[in-house]
């Protein structure tokens, strides 16, 4: 029997990130992760800060995607759109720039008292934490195989 | 002699400038592509967002929005989008000359300045300026808007400002930049693509997480950023665009001007020479005489 794929589109502000056809998304909602599976209901819902998970049934393999906030669309005819703020494939996290990217932010968070500010910085350090983390995650994972 | 030389230091400093327009002109066309290729690539994104748009606000009562709908209290604002370094040709004039047009159809307004040139040309009508934003980074980025929006968008809800529209200089193409004025607040435009997505797209049942008021208050402030920041890449294109031809007609002109010149300096450098050829000859006659 064919396996059920789900059309998954990723575009960000900056350029079409992916187009993969696949069997399973889990993202990060505000209310908490999801997966989603072929046939789901038509969804409309909102990301934050998170990893986005997707299985490719061509090698059987989990591919991961660091997602600063956004939106996910799951279509009525098995189509998933997520409109991110900004994302990046965890083979494409540069781990040196993002260590970089979290200790700015860290002193940023020590110095700056307005509230703007801190919110600004506080964002940047969650972004830089969950590409970490993704990116990390992936080497674990090469591991065993 | 003195003339032969005039000319010939103007045939120096004429063909030096058409050296420096010339790599104005190239740098120009790279920086065109670039901007163009930036607009072309957020394209995809715009057209699902307004597409989700389209569905969330057919599911909830998108008039009652506080950013859908006009309010007459406070001022309108309005937003130049000019470029920090001249040598443009008539981009910046045109812009200003649509800007104090459409500023005489507002009866007491407040403006918001992007780039050099623009606070000069508020500064020197007299306007009210609410805020003036120059150098922004070469290649835009959406971080980069943030400030913007968070005057805007607050202003507009907190009854500061009654209406926002932005001037500033549409990327038709290369050869044409139309100065255009677009209001942003309250959003309208978005209503026509509503009516036609409707029908299309959310037939079905939807779930909305968390719900779809929640939704739509979050997918409108996203979808006006980006509008804005739209606005800033046409800008950008145009801007460049607009600078490639200038330095391009600049560097026409002084090859012309090179070519006349070294016309005129031929002719005097030859007239030295029939005249010397005269007197050489004359002597001579003189002198077997």
């Amino acid at each position: 029997m064919e396996q059920k794929t789900i059309q998954l589109e990723i575009v960000t502000q900056e350029k079409k990130l992916l187009s993969a056809e696949v069997v399973s998304v889990s993202v990060t909602t505000e209310l908490g992760e999801v997966t989603i599976l072929p046939n789901h209901i038509p969804l409309f819902t909102k990301l934050v800060t998170g990893e986005l998970r997707y299985l490719d049934p061509t090698k059987n393999k989990t591919h991961y995607v660091a997602i600063s906030g956004g939106f996910m669309d799951v279509g009525p005819d098995n189509k998933i759109t997520v409109l991110a703020d900004d994302a990046l494939r965890a083979d494409d996290i540069n781990e040196a720039l993002v260590e970089k990217a979290k200790q700015e932010a860290e002193t940023a968070l020590k110095n700056k008292t307005s509230k703007r500010d801190f919110m600004i910085a506080e964002a940047s350090l969650r972004k830089a934490l969950n590409e970490l983390k993704i990116s990390r995650k992936r080497k674990v994972q090469k591991i065993p195989r | 002699m003195a003339q032969t030389r005039l000319i010939k230091r103007r045939i120096h400093s004429a063909k030096n400038i058409s050296k420096i327009t010339k790599a104005m002109e190239m740098v120009s066309a790279s920086k065109m592509r670039r901007a163009q290729d930036q607009v072309l690539a957020s394209r995809p994104y715009i057209s699902k967002l307004s597409e989700s748009l389209a569905g969330v606000a057919n599911l909830t009562d998108p008039s009652l929005h506080p950013l859908l709908q006009p309010h007459p209290t406070g001022k309108p604002l309005l937003i130049i989008v000019s470029t920090d370094r001249g040598l443009c040709g008539g981009l910046n004039t045109n812009l200003f000359k649509l800007a104090t047009l459409h500023s005489t159809e507002l009866p007491d307004f407040a403006t918001i300045v992007i780039g050099k040139k623009a606070r000069e040309f508020v500064s020197r009508q007299g306007w009210d300026i609410v805020a003036s934003f120059t150098d922004l980074p070469e290649k835009i980025q959406f971080q980069d808007i943030i400030p913007l929006s968070e005057i805007i968008i607050p202003g507009f809800l907190g009854d500061e400002f009654s209406s926002v529209d932005f001037v500033y200089m549409r990327f038709i193409s290369t050869l044409s930049q139309e100065p255009t004025v677009t209001t942003l607040l309250p959003l309208q435009n978005i209503e026509p693509t509503l009516a036609l997505g409707n029908k299309k797209i959310f037939t079905k049942q939807y779930i909305f997480e968390p719900s779809p008021q929640a939704i739509l208050d979050s997918l409108l402030p996203a979808y006006i950023e980006f509008q804005i920041f739209q606005i800033l890449l046409d800008a950008r294109a145009s801007e460049h665009s607009a600078r490639m031809i200038a330095m391009q007609n600049a560097s026409n002109n002084a090859k012309e001007i090179v070519e006349g010149l070294q016309l005129e300096y031929n002719k005097s450098r030859q007239a030295s020479i029939t005249t010397e050829l005269i007197e050489i000859n004359t002597a001579n006659l003189a002198l077997i005489g």
